[in-house]
């Protein structure tokens, strides 16, 4: 009796100790797990490799909506039907909850073997280089020609001077406006350049609309946070942090870019927090009914925005410049990498995982499937396939406009989301009227430093 | 029944048991025991994927408990916020549920209809849907200021033709204000009493009605029989539902998560300890923060738990 308990115990524990060992950290789970039962040995994927062919199974992960969820199947299929050794298993979803579900996957090391990362991402779990893959790797390097991108863009991604991932495409935030609210309100869209003309705007808009319409849709804390560092560059003609990740701006200066919040609440460009309770994004009812006058949208995902506006959604919405000040020192455009693609270090397939993504960002027919569904290519090849192509519409013309003006190259430190809390708080809390510019710009200046400080520790 | 048939026949249950246990203990000690202490050994580190694993003890526990840190403020303001939210949603449930059972449980015409319908909110859970309802319901331009508006304006007002709120009423904020947000979700909360309805509509179907015969006998009224025979003998259940729904109220995440605008927002009015944990957790990758302020958490409710159980002895009676 006794011997059937402590056995049955025993196997319990050990059953349990199994799994979880099966579960936890190892260095060589990453493609394993997704394979589908092909048992090719390295050695043989070295002999083919030899003779020009690939073989190997690996995953690719990315979030996105439904036209970038076909178009990268697609480009699976057509990549996958001449590389027949290949399989490529595609895993993809919404944006919302993404984050959470990689940064699990990554501490539990099955993250796939290619991945969509988001630009921040790299500072956030590779702030050493080693979380993802060095694509500066000769094997890596074999299948994947980084000279098609310029030097400056692949520099963005390195991480203690390891490459990290390539960027797809830059974005910026392009305001986006509804010339038939400020036609209405006697205004021209195209005479909208500076702040204080958009001040202006608000309050002529508020006088022909009444109280309820504005010039802009709430910003949120991300876009109302583009603003102010945007003003402040424009202002102080330097960036958000130095070289050293020293704050680049004194009290007084961070009082006068808040106060930009303030004012935009104040004379009708947007309204308060306490107007709108539905989240401002692409479905905001508010947004559809023609209550706000414009949005600051990063440039690939205003598409969303237009389309629920119905029919003729595309002739009611013009792109314009960023908003400037007179004797603006610099642009005001920041600009990152609208998404970057690394391949995982656990990797089983590693040159699969290059050739696949070199495959996807510049061969002629994968550039035609993707269309404008991941933004304008940045590397050069797949640039010149997409010109050739003749695309147009909103997410080419806002690309171009920002890309044809000088902008800085926002700082990973500036989007980190424990830098990100500091300000955006604070912003919320003038949104949300619960404090005043000086103690929101006060605070953030009090706690910045030392939140940036043990990042860059 | 001889000694030897006994003794055999408790041997075979024995095994019996605990060849059935097996899959339950597989369970709890990978998906509850070994996550409980790995929760503890991360806590004890400054653990964040890409960076080297640091040794800190009990320095992410003073950090957030003492420190001047952002995660120190937010996290004490997130326990206050919890707090507030628990002991606004336990009794409110505890009532209401009391209070819709006891109703349930007349024999009245068309009752499975009614006890099904109150319980339907629970089955739909913290889904996504229920997010977009609650919107729709307590949103600027939601069911509810459509009421007030219909109440201020006169009926002949419609409101949901237009657009905007008429001129010179302001719409009640209820989930854009920090006042009224957390309000809100300990609603939603209440609005899903369904499971505890179940429960205490069982113990009150086991009340015996000749105790009721006899109060109603020595003259006493519905409400006095309710408070001096219902409750009283309900109470082991009161204890058990109390229970339950102090650790989900503790354990709250998707309400707070989905429903206002910004997770946990207006200005963090409803950042509840679980939004906070995986804020620090999966948006900030600091998994040492995070797995500390989960460890408090668990302890807080061991204790508050350990509290009502210890003190039931005093309120709760057994039949036995």
């Amino acid at each position: 009796m006794k011997k059937n308990k402590l056995w049955l115990l025993v196997a319990t524990f050990a059953a349990a100790f199994l799994f979880l060992a099966a579960c936890g950290d190892s260095d060589d789970n990453g493609a394993d797990d997704y394979d589908n039962g092909d048992d090719t040995t390295a050695d043989e994927v070295e002999d083919n490799e030899d003779a020009g062919e690939l073989e190997g199974t690996i995953t690719v992960s990315w979030w996105g909506n439904e036209g970038r969820h076909d178009a990268t199947n697609e480009v699976i299929d057509l990549f996958v039907s001449e590389n027949p050794g290949v399989t490529i298993n595609p895993h993809y979803g919404a944006w919302d909850g993404w984050q959470t579900a990689f940064a699990g996957d990554l501490e539990a090391g099955q993250e796939a073997d290619l991945m969509q990362v988001n630009f921040n991402w790299l500072q956030l779990y590779s702030p050493f280089g080693t979380t993802f893959a060095d694509l500066e790797d000769p094997a890596i390097a074999a299948h994947l020609d980084l000279s098609n991108w310029d030097s400056q863009y692949i520099d963005v991604t390195r991480q203690s001077g390891v490459v990290q991932g390539v960027p797809v495409g830059m974005t910026a935030r392009v305001p986006f406006m509804r010339a038939d609210i400020y036609e209405a309100a006697g205004l021209d869209v195209q005479d909208i350049n500076t702040w204080d003309d958009l001040i202006a705007a608000g309050n002529a808009i508020q006088e022909h609309h009444g109280d309820s319409v504005f010039a802009l849709s709430p910003l949120g804390p991300q876009s109302m946070a583009y603003m102010v560092f945007s003003w402040l560059e424009q202002y102080t003609g330097r960036s958000f942090v130095d070289a050293d990740g020293q704050l680049n701006y004194s009290l007084e200066e961070l009082t006068d870019g808040f106060q930009l919040i303030q004012d935009f609440i104040d004379n009708g460009v947007m309204p308060d927090g306490a107007f709108d309770s539905d989240p401002i994004n692409a479905e905001n009812p508010m947004w559809i009914e023609g209550a706000y006058g414009g949005v600051s949208e990063w440039d690939s995902s205003i598409n969303a925005w237009i389309n629920n506006l119905g029919e003729g959604g595309e002739d009611l919405v013009e792109i314009r410049p960023h908003f400037t000040m007179d004797g603006a020192q610099l642009s005001g455009w920041m600009s990152r990498p609208s998404m970057v693609f690394s391949i995982s270090n656990n990797s089983d397939y590693p040159e699969v995982a290059a050739a696949f993504l070199n495959f996807m960002l510049t061969d002629e027919r994968a550039i035609e499937i993707m269309g404008t569904d991941r933004g304008v290519p940045l590397n050069t090849v797949g640039r010149a396939y997409f010109d050739a192509l003749g695309l147009g519409g909103h997410v080419v013309a806002a690309n171009a406009i920002h890309a044809e003006a000088e902008t800085t190259t926002m700082n990973a430190i500036f989007e980190f989301p424990e830098v990100r809390e500091v300000y955006e708080s604070q912003l919320m809390e003038i949104f949300n009227g619960t404090s005043t510019v000086e103690a929101a710009a006060e605070f953030v200046y009090n706690n910045i430093q030392a939140v940036i400080d043990s990042l860059l520790d | 029944m001889s000694t030897q048939v006994k003794k055999k026949r408790a041997k075979f249950q024995w095994s019996d048991a605990y060849l059935y246990l097996i899959p339950w203990l597989i369970g709890i000690l990978v998906f509850r025991l070994y996550p409980f202490i790995e929760a503890f050994r991360i806590s004890l580190f400054n653990q964040r994927i890409g960076r080297p694993t640091e040794f800190v003890g009990l320095g992410n526990f003073t950090e957030i408990l003492f420190g001047d840190s952002m995660h120190g403020n937010l996290f004490r303001h997130s326990l206050n916020v919890t707090f507030r939210y628990v002991f606004l949603t336990v009794p409110l449930v505890l009532i209401f549920a009391l209070f819709i059972a006891f109703i349930l449980n007349f024999k009245i015409k068309g009752i499975g209809f009614f006890r099904t319908a109150f319980y339907i909110p629970s089955i739909l859970g913290g889904s996504v849907s229920v997010a977009l309802l609650w919107r729709a319901v307590w949103g600027n331009r939601g069911l509810i200021n459509s009421f007030i508006v219909i109440i201020v304006n006169g009926l002949n007002f419609l409101p949901f033709v237009n657009i905007y709120a008429p001129e010179g009423w302001v719409p009640v904020g209820w989930m854009v204000q920090g006042g009224t947000a957390l309000v809100v979700m300990a609603i939603l909360r209440a609005w899903q009493f369904g499971s505890a309805m179940l429960i205490f509509l069982s113990a009150l179907q086991n009340v015996p009605a000749t105790l009721y015969e006899a109060a109603s006998i020595d003259g006493a009224k519905k409400w006095r029989q309710f408070f001096t025979i219902t409750v009283p003998i309900i109470t082991p259940t009161i204890l058990f539902n109390g229970i339950q729904l102090l650790t989900a109220a503790f354990q709250e995440f998707n309400a707070a998560y989905l429903v206002p605008a910004q997770p946990g927002g207006p200005n963090n009015a409803t950042l509840l300890l679980n939004i906070f944990i995986y804020q620090r957790a999966f948006e900030q990758n600091n998994f040492g923060i995070a797995a500390a302020a989960s460890w408090i958490m668990f302890i807080i409710v061991m204790i508050i738990a350990t509290i009502v159980q210890t003190t039931s002895s005093k309120w709760v009676h057994y039949n036995d």
